[in-house]
């Protein structure tokens, strides 16, 4: 087992190599770029365009350029002995073996251009919004898509599953944005319920995240919970009804196909109550397709619904990204995209192994 | 009952028997149908699937037929007024407008839904065109000839679905100095044969070793054309399910590309535009602009799938007739 762990994540390796040169690649050909926002500027004259781009390594070759950004090479070394750090040893070793600090490989995501602040800071300042939204929203969908695909599984070609069906259907069909805006329109704009957008509301409650708002919280849990669940309700149902469809269908299907089988045939024959039958017996093997999909699903966790959060304002990860594509603020795009791409990378090994483990019929020799 | 003499068709040995219990003198004669008209007869008895063609069918009449036959220019970001001279006949009857108008500029958005609807469409239907032919050669030729070329496309094939799409779809956009619908749609077509390309190795994977292709080989067959005669037929069914599926999903990639601002140049009316256009007028009360084109969206998007599980059910020649 662990032998087949060890290959699986050792086969990962080129597919991120892969992947950090397809980043760096598609960076050089965008628009843009660290210099740009000189260009109008008279003040800036070719001499000092010149020393910024020394100082930032612009004007090193390209392979040197993306050698320091993913943290093999060490900026300060000459010639061949990039390879080496400071201490003399390989750069790409983390920083307590002798390694280097710069670079990806030791979390080093540079700079923001648009706003100077390292981008780790900036991801660190939305994830845990993101979190907040997309935690609470998988939450309810998974619990919801057992419910509705157990349900419908086990009372199949009646009017209940015939309602659920449809119900995944015409939901699977809506653009997750298109039906954000037509919540906005009933619940915002014309009842007005819940707000259009945002994360709280900045006429009394300070910004999420900060010390203020932990005060503000330790002051008026109440005002605070009741402003943060006004905001999450609307792109909470969003992300939950539009998910909640294609899962549903999943475990539905998963379910008719364990409830198929001969070993629950067996154990009605042999009195286990339906109930029993249903939940130990067939729901516990449908479930093995269903982990697996669920860890496909946790890179959205970080990331961040895109859609949900654009219509939303919500301000994390996903609407985020979408503000530095607008800003040309690449390193930003950049960190966001390794992480997406290791966390899509990781949750497929991931659900390879649960599978595994899970599944005795798999051989991992 | 039907009199003895007039002929009847039953589909199925169970329907035949009902019939032959009433009637022992009917005289049988058994009629084959070939692959094609059995998968046909299975699509038209799944009715969802039926009903989703002719959903999906209306809506491609609506998006090709309904800009010739509205009162307004093709060119619909022209203000109103100014209609008139623009070579078609004063209308004789006032128009109204029974979708309303979008705010301050006043366009009429039945005209921009429908334009939309045929816009978006030839944009969707082009790209999985274009990424079902490539999907299938890149997978027909990593799952046939396998080995590092087979390593090598499929490591790039991960990587590039590991990244965010919307960033692909920039990148790409300004590579190809992009805006325009057709730049969308070669795009779309070469960021969408990845899932095509992954689908068709498998089955090719799974095919490879039948007997039949050692004949053929053995009979000094060529590799390609075991690959585009003897392999790819035998696929053909799972490609044109998941084609079917990817049109829905480039509709709404398109959607929601354009939505967030880095789709197609925001003057060409597609689904996606007059949505992202209607986001400003939501607050002010005019929810007609906003939910018009989305519900064109969610008609063919139900209409696909309906169609996509019917085609699905009906072109697997293990299910029953």
């Amino acid at each position: 087992m662990i032998r087949y762990i060890i290959r699986r994540l050792i086969g990962a390796i080129p597919t991120l190599f892969i992947i950090s040169l397809l980043i760096y690649g598609f960076v050089l050909l965008s628009p843009g770029g660290p210099t740009a926002r000189f260009a109008m500027n008279p003040k800036i004259t070719p001499e000092a365009l010149a020393a910024f781009e020394h100082r930032w390594g612009l004007d090193q070759p390209v392979y040197v350029q993306y050698c320091r950004w993913l943290g093999v090479c060490n900026p300060d070394g000459q010639g061949l002995g990039v390879v080496l750090s400071n201490h003399g040893l390989p750069n790409l070793l983390p920083g307590f073996m002798g390694g280097g600090d710069n670079g990806v490989l030791h979390f080093d995501l540079g700079l923001s251009s648009a706003s100077g602040v390292p981008v780790s800071e900036v991801i660190a300042e939305r994830f845990p919004r993101t979190l907040a939204l997309a935690g609470v929203a998988l939450v309810l969908w998974l619990t919801l898509a057992l419910i509705l695909g157990v349900t419908s599984a086990v009372k199949r070609y009646t009017k209940v599953d015939n309602a659920i069906t449809v119900f995944n259907y015409v939901a699977y069909s809506f653009p997750t944005f298109w039906l954000g805006l037509l919540l906005i329109i009933i619940f915002s704009s014309m009842l007005g319920w819940f707000p259009a957008g945002g994360m709280w509301d900045v006429r009394n409650t300070p910004i999420f995240g900060t010390s203020d708002y932990w005060a503000y919280v330790g002051q008026h849990p109440l005002n605070a919970f009741a402003d943060l669940v006004k905001h999450l309700a609307l792109p909470v149902i969003t992300l939950v009804a539009v998910s909640v469809a294609g899962d549903s269908r999943f475990v539905r299907a998963a379910m008719i196909d364990a409830l198929r089988q001969d070993f629950v045939r067996t154990a009605r024959a042999k009195g286990v109550p339906e109930r029993r039958v249903i939940f130990r017996h067939a729901l516990r093997n449908a479930l093995l397709p269903v982990v697996t999909n669920i860890g496909l699903e946790l890179p959205f966790l970080f990331t961040g619904a895109i859609a949900t959060e654009t219509v939303f304002s919500w301000p994390g990860m996903g609407a985020q990204f979408i503000t530095s594509i607008g800003q040309y603020d690449y390193p930003v795009v950049m960190g966001i995209s390794v992480i997406t791409a290791v966390l899509v990378v990781g949750a497929n090994l991931l659900a390879d192994i649960i599978y595994a483990i899970v599944d005795p019929r798999i051989s991992y020799g | 009952m039907d009199e003895i003499g007039h002929p009847r068709i039953v589909e199925t040995p169970a329907d035949l028997e009902e019939v032959l219990a009433d009637n022992p003198d009917y005289e049988v004669q058994l009629e084959s149908l070939n692959q094609r008209q059995l998968a046909w007869r299975r699509f038209k008895r799944h009715r969802m699937a039926l009903l989703g063609a002719i959903l999906f069918t209306s809506m491609v009449v609506v998006g090709v037929v309904g800009p010739i036959l509205l009162p307004f220019d093709k060119n619909v970001f022209v203000p109103l007024d100014q209609l008139n001279s623009n070579g078609r006949p004063p209308m004789l009857v006032p128009y109204f407008h029974p979708f309303g108008e979008t705010q301050q500029l006043q366009y009429d958005v039945l005209t921009l839904v429908v334009n939309g609807i045929g816009l978006s469409l030839m944009i969707s239907v082009g790209a999985t065109v274009i990424s079902t032919m490539i999907g299938t050669v890149v997978g027909g030729m990593s799952g046939y000839f396998g080995g590092w070329l087979d390593t090598i496309l499929m490591r790039f094939v991960d990587a590039l679905l590991a990244l965010p799409l919307i960033y692909l779809i920039l990148v790409f956009s300004e590579f190809l100095g992009g805006g325009n619908w057709f730049t969308i749609m070669v795009i779309f077509a070469l960021l969408g044969w990845l899932q095509t390309a992954r689908l068709v190795r498998s089955v090719i994977l799974s095919l490879r070793g039948e007997d039949y292709v050692d004949a053929a080989r053995v009979a000094g067959v060529s590799e390609l054309r075991i690959i585009f005669r003897h392999l790819l037929p035998n696929a053909l069914s799972p490609i044109i399910v998941a084609a079917t599926l990817s049109i829905a999903a480039f509709i709404t990639a398109e959607a929601f590309v354009s939505f967030v601002g880095y789709g197609i140049d925001p003057s060409t009316p597609t689904l996606g535009n007059i949505l992202s256009g209607s986001q400003q007028a939501i607050g002010s009360g005019n929810w007609w602009w906003a939910v018009f084109p989305g519900l064109a969206i969610v008609l063919i998007v139900l209409g696909i799938n309906f169609m996509g599980d019917g085609l699905q059910d009906a072109l697997d020649p293990r299910a029953k007739i």
